[in-house]
């Protein structure tokens, strides 16, 4: 299995490194840039409409490519709406219907800006749909606030449903403040009219586009994940390189080797999992298996990178003049972006279950 | 899981629980760590003083200096006690370090002075022990004394100076003589922080409090800031955390937490039944006990005047170990809305579990688990340094 990144992957990185240490809070706490512009800006690279989630053409950026612009946005510990716009899109050029088509092309070309709105089990949240109306509360909602519409994950019965919602139309957004400060939101809807003409799909069709979608974005935040990894890492080994005690650099002591060579076990090993998850995907050989154990290792370096981090830079990691609280908000936050670890561990052994009992993957 | 203690114990126990009830509404239940608005800090004051008013500061100091003469077992009920009801525990510094260390080696005139003033909350202590390039590295203090006539001149820098901005005093660790080894190098001061030549300078830390760089630029202090003798300074500050004879009783937080958290789940249907989450639950009741008994022994030996040569190592690798686990293990339980503040309507438990996460990296104080198993290493198992 070749686990190297893809052929326009080292374009795409030098790009994005030349686009987000710019604001970057690891530069400048104070570097923000508004929604608007990092829309224009995307655009403007054609970042909206990079890749083919339907697989079928060539000429896009692989996904492994893609995951090197979101190990660059991590490693500048910058967050953007890019995974939410690039999720709506590849629903919608899954689903490959006219009206989804037009709704991919909007979104890439950034005239739309359609945030997905998906169930989240682990947030105990599911909208209904029933005789065209829209009911429930989606919670954890990103950037919800700057939609123009919603791409709408709803159970109508006992099949899926995916439409499109204007956002505004009976529906309500009340933010989610939490420990990254990251845009959440809360988004109601409360008898929101859904009409014939905006549900995009139904049923298996829908089941299927909401699953490529979620394993491209599991591999994108994990590489994302890999980035913060990589910088946090070498924050840390300088800080146990430069900071004396007992005589001489804290590094020497193998108590402290030990916190930072898990930390780049961990790291290392996002990275590869994304490689081998993003290979599988590009190559249309996704299994839900080494997703999820791609997953387990993204959730498990997020948790244990900054808990070394915290560990080597002990009351100076604690001050909020060190950046180590920084990565510790986004790695809390990103944790919960692969499911629950039991999730993922059913998915697996159901997968070794199945291999052991001889008929394979 | 708590081993019930005698009927007079019990009831000592009954009776704090009695007094916080009556004077600490849990409106009013605090975190140091975080409360350091005014507002906050005024109801901590008076609540510390109504503590003071029972006689329960200093509980374990002979009572001709203002304390209260019972043995160590009952601060410890009393400390275990507070910190399950997140009560207000000011001037900790004075009450521990700076008491500590005047009990220890104080002369008469020091212990009947400052030590009244600190059971009876007139004197509030922040802690001038850590540097910025020395940290738990005692031996690298780089503050100096120099002696000028009757007086003290001592210059130099101190880090994370909690309460710095609402304390009377500052506990000095300085060093008094270059020439001689660590161990007989360094003297503890007592330093008015309203002396000319010391600044302070605000830090935030990552659980929302603040702590100071504090700046001593030739202060000049009199002879009587020396605490004890010239140079022993390093043996004080050994003994100072032996002095109450009691452990830290984080355990007791973590069981209300524990508590808090069995509650929560009671009113999510199914979660009690996963075995995830029981086995989760399991490991937090182990932890705690693991702590306490250990907390425990380490009381005894103090009691029966054992010590072991590395001191409360163990007991403190596993304190700070486990509270990091902690925190994860509550998360796990909670899932994502345990990333939620107490700003926002879907926070479990009014945001509590997002605030102990960030606390939970504060498990450095004293030193690092790391620092920890190196002294458990060398000291107690004679392993080469």
């Amino acid at each position: 299995m070749n686990l190297n990144w893809g052929e326009d992957h080292s374009v795409l990185v030098e790009v994005a490194k030349s686009v987000f240490p710019k604001y970057s809070p690891l530069v400048d706490r104070a570097n923000s840039v508004s929604y608007a512009d990092q829309l224009a800006q995307f655009r403007d690279l054609d970042w909206l409409q990079l890749g083919d989630a339907t697989g079928l053409s060539s000429e896009c950026a692989a996904l492994g490519s893609i995951a090197g612009i979101f190990v660059e946005m991590g490693y500048a510990l910058v967050d953007t709406p890019l995974l939410d716009l690039t999720i709506a899109r590849d629903v919608a050029m899954v689903l490959a219907t006219d009206a989804s088509t037009k709704l991919a092309e909007s979104i890439g070309s950034g005239a739309a800006s359609v945030i997905p709105v998906l169930g989240r089990e682990d947030w105990g949240s599911q909208l209904n749909l029933e005789n065209g109306i829209l009911r429930g509360t989606a919670l954890a909602v990103a950037y919800a606030e700057n939609a123009d519409s919603f791409l709408v994950e709803a159970v109508e019965g006992s099949e899926t449903v995916v439409a499109i919602v204007d956002a505004g139309s009976g529906s309500t957004v009340a933010a989610m403040p939490n420990i990254g400060r990251y845009p959440l939101f809360a988004v109601t809807f409360e008898d929101a009219p859904v009409t014939a003409d905006s549900i995009l799909a139904r049923g298996a069709s829908a089941d299927a586009a909401l699953e490529v979608a979620t394993q491209r974005a599991a591999v994108l935040r994990a590489a994302q994940v890999h980035g913060a990894g990589k910088r946090l890492l070498d924050i840390t080994v300088r800080y146990a390189q430069e900071r004396n005690q007992f005589g001489g650099p804290i590094g020497r002591f193998q108590a402290v080797q030990y916190l930072c060579t898990d930390m780049t076990i961990n790291v290392h090993l996002t990275s590869a999992y994304v490689r081998a998850a993003a290979n599988a995907i590009d190559n249309r050989a996704p299994s839900q298996p080494h997703l999820a154990l791609m997953c387990k290792q993204a959730a498990e370096t997020a948790r244990e990178m900054v808990h070394s981090a915290h560990e080597v830079h002990a009351g100076m990691g604690y001050m909020v003049e060190s950046n180590v609280h920084l990565f510790t908000n986004a790695a809390k936050r990103w944790q919960y972006d692969f499911g629950t670890d039991a999730t993922n561990d059913a998915l697996v052994t159901s997968a070794v279950e199945h291999i052991y009992a001889g008929a394979g993957l | 899981m708590r081993t019930p203690l005698s009927k007079e114990k019990e009831a000592w126990r009954t009776e704090i629980r009695e007094f916080l009830a009556a004077e600490l509404p849990r409106r009013d239940a605090f975190n140091p760590e975080f409360d350091d608005a005014s507002e906050q800090w005024e109801k901590a004051i008076e609540f510390s003083r109504k503590v003071s008013a029972k006689g329960w500061i200093g509980l374990t100091w002979p009572t001709q200096y203002g304390g209260g003469g019972r043995e160590p077992i009952d601060n410890q009920i009393l400390l275990e006690e507070f910190a399950a009801a997140d009560a207000p525990m000011i001037n900790s510094v004075g009450i521990f370090l700076a008491a500590g260390t005047i009990l220890v080696g104080g002369t008469e005139e020091q212990k009947a002075e400052l030590l009244p003033a600190i059971s009876g909350m007139h004197t509030l202590w922040a802690e001038g022990l850590t540097e910025p390039e020395a940290g738990s590295d005692l031996g690298s203090l780089q503050t100096r004394a120099v002696r000028d006539g009757a007086d003290w001149v001592i210059t130099g820098q101190k880090a994370y100076t909690s309460w710095g901005p609402m304390s009377d005093v500052l506990y000095v660790a300085a060093r008094t003589s270059p020439e001689e080894s660590t161990r007989d190098a360094v003297s503890i001061f007592v330093v008015d922080l309203k002396s000319a030549g010391v600044t302070l300078h605000p830090m935030r830390n990552y659980g929302g409090g603040v702590q100071s760089s504090t700046y001593l630029d030739k202060v000049r202090v009199p002879a009587k800031a020396l605490i004890g003798d010239e140079g022993k300074g390093w043996q004080y500050i050994m003994q100072a955390f032996y002095a109450s004879g009691t452990v830290e009783p984080i355990y007791a937080m973590q069981e209300a937490r524990l508590r808090d958290l069995l509650a929560h789940c009671r009113t999510q249907a199914g979660a009690l039944d996963d075995s995830h989450v029981r086995a989760d639950i399991a490991r937090l009741a182990a932890m705690i006990q693991s702590q306490r008994l250990l907390a425990y022994e380490i009381l005894g030996n103090n009691d029966a005047g054992r010590r072991q040569p590395y001191g409360g190592a163990v007991q403190q690798v596993v304190a700070k170990e486990f509270e990091p686990l902690f925190a994860q293990v509550y998360d796990r339980v909670l899932g994502p809305t345990s990333q939620l503040t107490a700003e926002s309507a879907f926070a479990p438990l009014n945001g509590k579990p997002e605030a102990w996460y960030r606390q939970s990296f504060a498990n450095h104080a004293g030193g690092t688990a790391q620092l920890k198993r190196m002294v458990l290493a060398t000291r107690g198992l004679g392993l080469p340094r």
